[in-house]
């Protein structure tokens, strides 16, 4: 009936807006709703009533002069931009070379650990056999840091979580598309309770961290939201799913800071509904990692890989800009070294699914 | 084609010129813009001042970054809405709110001494119930109310389903008019 009632709104509100109907030719095209309609159609009049807000005429007069008078020449668009506006396009070749790139520093990396299987569990996704391997090696750094380190090894996580969301569906995995959500909702309650924890001690340090991760989170349910756009009908209860996850978790940190009083655990994220298995072999083939996302925006950085952190100049972020890590210097984080057969105090802590 | 003397040039005839350095095709995007995103930014903060400051950052950030904007793949008006939503955001993450000035703010460039009243009243009744809404909910109130976009075109800036915008939109309105009930 709830739906219905979405849908009636709809059109009502529709046909209004074009001029085809009054409120009392649809209030009487529904009877049995009436009364709820009428308080939703009165409730948008009365919002629409805020249209009549305007500039002052003062400003209006002003500030195109003033506007135009504070505008500095385009500068040319330099190397690196172009290199980047050239990756967010997706060109192969660039795309080739930065792959390859990352791929010798992280061969490089991994040879320096001498660690095969965690190397090898480092492109591992969620339902492989080595998952569970990288999510050891995760837990090990969270072991290893303290509280604040935490929340910025969660911001780092978050963003791998929602790369393999990404691959998955890529590769037409949906059959294990709900336990990358599980695990993406985990990662996010896990980032607000080490949040909460900083909090208690140093409510200022806190405070930074608290908008590092809303501003992951924020960038998250942009990038899930564009990709809701293109996956498959079987995944999208998947997708929207972790952005509700994400939206959840935006609006935690928030109130956590909300009264200038930051402290106390904070809500939990629902547990995701047991959702049908996604059917593998989704149809029209795999969609483009990269979903096709607004570019050019303030700010704008490159996508999905690797999570190299910019300036976000005037907080103006691109659909799909790195997630900050919290990290000096804008580097990429490199696992450290972790050897392969961790102790038990090095297991996973409590949270996974 | 020549077109007539007095045509209005598209967004996107403005936007090359912009592009190519135009300042004056700037300005002309400026004022087809200016209410709607004035508007957007003056519901998200409450106050006529400080919506005036942002509202001429919005297109600052816009200016700088349009070398870098690609009109086959974006929307103008969902890309100015964008800037200005994070404009407000890095506003409140700037500064603390305080106490809201709506009266004061609300003061100038309305018709008659009553209607005046009477508009300041519900735009400030509003203005209160809007901010304690949810950010996504908030968004559907200004975009669908208070500036006039269709579900399609609210779909199309919020950068989420349209058949999603309607279920906000249910939402949105009963929130609202719980806030407003409170209020009386």
């Amino acid at each position: 009936m709830k739906d219905n009632m979405t849908d009636i709104l709809a059109s009502c509100l529709e046909a209004i807006e074009r001029g085809e109907r009054s409120i009392e030719e649809c209030l009487a095209l529904h009877p049995e709703q009436r009364e709820a309609l009428k308080n939703l159609l009165s409730t948008a009049m009365f919002a629409r009533a805020g249209a009549g807000y305007a500039p002052r005429t003062g400003f209006r007069q002003a500030s195109r002069a003033r506007l135009l008078k504070r505008l500095k020449p385009h500068k040319p668009v330099t190397f690196w931009q172009t290199l980047r506006h050239t990756r967010q396009n997706n060109h192969p070749i660039f795309v080739r070379r930065f792959a390859m790139t990352w791929l010798v520093i992280l061969a490089l990396v991994a040879s320096l650990a001498g660690g095969g299987t965690v190397y090898a569990s480092g492109e591992a996704l969620p339902g492989d056999a080595l998952y569970s391997v990288k999510l050891a090696v995760e837990d090990a750094r969270l072991f290893l840091s303290d509280d604040a380190g935490d929340v910025n090894l969660h911001i780092e996580f978050l963003q791998t979580r929602r790369d393999e969301i990404q691959t998955l569906i890529a590769a037409g995995r949906g059959d294990d598309l709900p336990l990358a959500m599980e695990t993406f909702s985990a990662g996010i309650n896990e980032a607000a309770q080490a949040l909460a924890a900083v909090a208690q001690d140093d409510p200022a340090r806190a405070a930074a961290l608290a908008i590092l991760l809303e501003q992951a989170l924020s960038v998250h349910t942009q990038v899930l939201t564009v990709l809701l756009d293109i996956v498959p009908e079987e995944a999208k209860t998947v997708i929207e799913q972790a952005i509700i996850a994400s939206s959840k978790g935006q609006e935690i940190v928030h109130g956590l800071f909300e009264d200038g009083i930051p402290g106390g655990p904070p809500g939990e994220i629902p547990a995701p509904p047991i959702t049908p298995p996604v059917p593998t072999g989704l149809p029209g083939g795999a969609p483009p990692i990269t979903p096709p996302v607004p570019t050019g925006l303030p700010g704008g950085a490159p996508p999905i890989t690797p999570p190299v952190p910019t300036g976000l100049p005037g907080g103006a972020p691109s659909i799909t800009p790195p997630v900050p890590t919290g990290l000096p210097g804008g580097t990429p984080s490199i696992t450290p070294p972790v050897p392969t057969g961790l102790p038990p105090a090095l297991t996973p802590r409590g949270g996974r699914p | 084609m020549i077109l007539p003397e007095n045509a209005i040039p598209s967004d996107q005839v403005l936007l090359e010129r912009t592009i190519q350095g135009d300042t004056e095709a700037f300005g002309d995007l400026y004022e087809r813009y200016l209410d709607e995103i004035h508007r957007y930014v003056f519901y998200r903060v409450s106050d006529r001042f400080e919506a005036e400051d942002l509202t001429e950052t919005v297109f600052l950030k816009a200016w700088e970054a349009l070398p870098r904007f690609e009109s086959s793949r974006v929307n103008l008006r969902a890309w100015l809405y964008r800037i200005a939503h994070n404009t407000v955001v890095d506003y409140y993450r700037t500064r603390k709110p305080t106490a809201d000035s709506l009266a004061d703010n609300l003061r100038d460039s309305r018709p008659s001494p009553e209607r005046q009243a009477q508009s300041r009243d519900e735009q400030q009744q509003l203005a209160a119930a809007i901010r304690e809404l949810e950010s996504g909910l908030q968004h559907v109130i200004i975009y669908r109310f208070i500036n006039g976009l269709s579900h399609a075109e609210t779909a199309q800036v919020m950068g989420i389903r349209e058949g999603y915008v309607r279920v906000l939109q249910h939402r949105a309105l009963n929130q609202l008019r719980k806030r407003l009930e409170g209020e009386k």
